[in-house]
């Protein structure tokens, strides 16, 4: 752990040198400004409004995306053909640049929907691969157990398809968290969606501050790790009651 | 009564079962004998609807309910004795599947995961599973395999408290203590 701290003090202090050494406020600035940029942002009420705003859609994409890849992940492992109409929209969403998909959502939706649908998109995807991959490596023994034994359908989700499914949506859910924050606030920028990070990023290429483009970075890294450890915390919770 | 008439199977180019018949008496103990890959397994697994045979019949007169021991233990390995016993048979109360148990198992094992129980432990748990269930065929496919003699005869004699006059159809290598059993030899088969 101390080893873990003075590596990144280490990082932190060739940062400042680096700043120190180009000597242009415009270029590059040091962990001093950024920190000081951001406790005067931190100050004004419309930077809590954009983090909210940001922050709400994302997550409300984030876990309609989650539920979707789900429901169509159980879809497609019981049924054959869902599973092979669905490989080629799979595939698309996959391979399509999300930049397209942003472009295409402001043309159709406007603003107003764009990180929302935009994390929707991008999370979609990964949690129904995953968890059709942890369905479709049940036990076969134990699903027979179960059919001979007559357990319910809802017992034999509960006891053996959600132990088999945990580690596969544990992993999907913690790499689609990153992605989530990360296109939905990509999408901000690219829409200029007013009162959000994605805006305060653009403002801050608009008028060259780079030291404020640095807080909401930082801002961004925070709010990304606090909600995957908040998801895998809930995760880890659900987890335990069943 | 289970009634197979005619019963035809095969694995690719191996035939397993040709013209195949016999039945079965409900509230009986039958022990199918014969070696390994004579087709003991697959016998029990089309009785118990898990398999289909490629022609003839298996009838089942009555309620089709099933209570196995598989040729593997099929417990779920995070949870303890006492909840896979009652995964089967919720019907039964956390004492009653405890007392059970520990007619075949240590008690200080029963609430750890059958994970971290030995083979022989893990045998007894699947045993007191299927015994416990209120199916009406017994299947016990190899259910003292890994048992020491001590825990064989224990086990033998708790299928015997816990048949309430249910069919029972076991299959095992060792017969010495089976006696009591009615012997369907399908070495002797005509296939």
């Amino acid at each position: 752990m101390k080893r873990k701290v003075l590596i990144i003090l280490g990082w932190v202090c060739l940062w400042q040198l680096l700043a120190a050494v180009i000597h242009n406020d415009i270029l590059m600035v040091g962990p001093l400004q950024v920190l000081s940029a951001l406790f005067s942002m931190v100050r004004q009420p419309s930077f809590w409004i954009s983090i909210i705003s940001t922050m709400t859609r994302i997550i409300a994409g984030f876990l309609a995306g989650t539920m979707l890849g789900i429901l169509l992940s159980w879809l497609a492992y019981e049924h054959s053909l869902v599973r092979e109409i669905l490989q080629p929209l799979m595939l698309f969403l996959k391979a399509v640049p999300v930049v397209s998909f942003i472009v295409l959502i402001l043309i159709w939706a406007g603003g107003k929907w764009l990180a929302f649908l935009i994390s929707m998109i991008v999370v979609m995807p990964i949690v129904y691969v995953n968890v059709l991959e942890g369905l479709t490596n049940t036990p076969a023994g134990l699903l027979e157990m179960a059919q001979v034994f007559r357990i319910p359908k809802k017992t034999v989700v509960r006891r053996i398809y959600s132990r088999s499914v945990r580690p596969y949506l544990v992993s999907a859910l913690s790499l689609a968290c990153g992605m989530a924050v990360k296109s939905g606030i990509a999408a901000e920028v690219v829409g200029q969606v007013r009162n959000t990070i994605g805006n305060g990023v653009y403002m801050s290429k608009v008028f060259l501050a780079i030291d404020e483009l640095f807080a909401w970075t930082f801002m961004i890294l925070v709010l990304s790790w606090l909600f995957e450890k908040a998801v895998t915390v809930l995760l880890e919770k659900a987890g335990k009651r069943l | 009564m289970i009634r197979i008439s005619h019963l035809y199977k095969k694995y690719g180019q191996q035939v397993i079962y040709d013209d195949f018949s016999c039945t079965f008496e409900d509230g009986r103990k039958y022990l199918i004998a014969g070696e390994s890959g004579i087709g003991k397994t697959t016998l029990l697994r089309m009785i118990a609807s898990l398999e289909d045979c490629d022609s003839g019949s298996v009838d089942i007169e009555g309620e089709k309910t099933f209570a196995v021991v598989f040729q593997e233990d099929r417990l779920i390995e995070d949870m303890s004795a006492v909840e896979n016993v009652r995964l089967v048979s919720p019907h039964l109360s956390e004492e009653t599947a405890r007392k059970e148990l520990a007619e075949l198992l240590p008690e200080e094992q029963l609430d750890k995961p059958v994970s971290e129980l030995s083979g022989g432990m893990r045998r007894r748990t699947a045993l007191v599973r299927a015994m416990l269930n209120d199916g009406r065929i017994i299947i016990l496919d190899e259910p003292f395999a890994g048992l020491d003699e001590d825990n064989r005869r224990r086990a033998l004699a708790f299928i015997d408290k816990k048949q309430n006059g249910r069919t029972v159809l076991l299959c095992s290598h060792e017969d010495d203590d089976l006696q009591e059993y009615l012997r369907i030899d399908l070495e002797n088969r005509e296939k």
